[in-house]
């Protein structure tokens, strides 16, 4: 539980800096697991996505929806209740966000950026709230597509390899 | 309404929970409200929630709390669809700037309708993303302007840059190519009313008309124009 409700004045943040950018044939992947308790202000909690030379995202929560920063948009969820949030990027440039598994949005970051960097918290000035987080991880995992190729490929080697140990000896 | 004042945590290192490791503080000096009027990050990220009253503009200053020195505003932006807001980013209390840099100033989002009274800043403005607003009145930069100072009407006071505009590629409007380095777009879609100054200039092009000076200590190697009725002073060539 992260209770800042004391005062806006409050930062409970976490910060991670860290090398995110995804290479060929792999992705960016932020899971959250979370609960908004209560927000006093505009948003509060907060999640920041920063990738060097590349872009930022700040994500900051209301009761029942999420405002993007920089891209002046809102994301709508149902409050009260956990939800698992998935952030994935292939390039930093842009990214997809699914709450509960379902696609919520498409969009941009905005940079360059100075830093790489995953923030995660009570990181509003200005805004109190009360929230509850399973867990906050992320990191570059090879992209769906090239596990399946890479997936494939080993199966067709296992298998060629199979049948040419079966076949009889001339 | 009271004065907003709040000591920020610049973060820094592996897993920080509320440390502090360089005091940074952004203060507003109209009366805005912290929490009412505007939040802000630890790190120097700056949202606007409520329209500007009529001829008040947000006025910050960000300095570092030991030092006074000017510090890093990473981003200053306003929140969607609240309407005329207009900024300051200059100093007080015996200060030379209102920051040292100012990462990303973005003030033109959809519903919002942007001005840039008056920016000054020690040193690179721009460094994480294009300049955007509708309208700019003076605008002083230190040392480098580093992304696309991208202003929808007109600049109604002095642009003045310190050292260098440098290269994004983008199709901007209007492109003013500053300094030795590299050239940098400026976009202008009217009028620049005011005073250009800069190392050197390498290339201007205006779809409006230059009211004002313009004047460089360098080259000008291309000068396009809609019409110039002020004064055009080059330094070198």
């Amino acid at each position: 539980m992260l209770d800042g409700r004391a005062s806006i004045e409050i930062a409970d943040l976490y910060n991670i800096e860290h090398p995110l950018e995804p290479g060929p044939g792999e992705l960016f992947r932020l899971e959250w697991r979370l609960r908004v308790d209560g927000v006093l202000g505009h948003d509060d909690p907060t999640v920041s996505i920063g990738s060097y030379g590349h872009g930022v995202l700040q994500l900051g929560y209301s009761e029942s929806s999420i405002y993007s920063w920089y891209e002046g948009v809102w994301v709508g969820f149902t409050p009260g209740v956990f939800h698992d949030y998935l952030l994935t990027s292939a390039d930093m440039l842009s990214y997809r966000l699914y709450i509960d598994g379902q696609l919520a949005r498409t969009g941009a970051f905005v940079g360059p950026w100075y830093e790489s960097a995953v923030m995660w918290g009570d990181g509003v000035l200005g805004a109190s709230s009360l929230s509850a987080w399973d867990y906050a991880r992320f990191g570059v995992v090879p992209e769906p597509t090239a596990v399946l190729l890479v997936g494939c490929a080993g199966l067709a080697v296992i298998r060629t390899i199979s049948r040419q140990r079966r076949r009889p000896l001339q | 309404m009271t004065r907003g004042r709040y000591i920020l945590s610049v973060c820094s290192g592996l897993l920080l929970c509320g440390a502090l490791s360089a005091e940074v503080v952004v203060r507003e000096y109209a009366g805005y409200v912290l929490g009412t009027d505007y939040e802000v990050t630890p790190s120097s990220r700056i949202l606007i929630l409520q329209p500007s009253l009529p001829g008040v503009p947000y006025d910050f200053d960000c300095y570092d709390e030991a030092t006074g020195e000017p510090a890093v505003v990473r981003a200053l932006t306003a929140t969607a669809g609240i309407g005329t807001v207009e900024v300051t980013v200059r100093p007080h209390e015996g200060r030379p700037y209102g920051a040292g840099d100012l990462g990303l100033l973005q003030i033109d989002q959809e519903g919002v309708t942007g001005r840039i009274v008056e920016l000054n800043i020690g040193r690179d403005l721009g460094a994480d993303g294009p300049t955007r607003a509708d309208s700019a009145g003076r605008l002083g930069v230190g040392r480098n302007v580093v992304n696309p100072i991208e202003i929808a009407g007109d600049v109604s006071g002095a642009l003045t840059v310190e050292g260098s505009v440098l290269a994004v590629p983008g199709d901007p409007v209007i492109e003013v190519d500053i300094g030795g380095d590299v050239i940098g777009p400026l976009t202008i879609r009217r009028t620049l009313g005011g005073d250009i100054r800069c190392a050197a200039l390498r290339d201007v092009a205006f779809i409006g008309t230059l009211a004002g000076s313009l004047g460089t200590t360098g080259d000008v190697v291309d000068l396009v124009a809609g019409g110039i009725s002020g004064d055009l002073a080059v330094g070198a060539t």
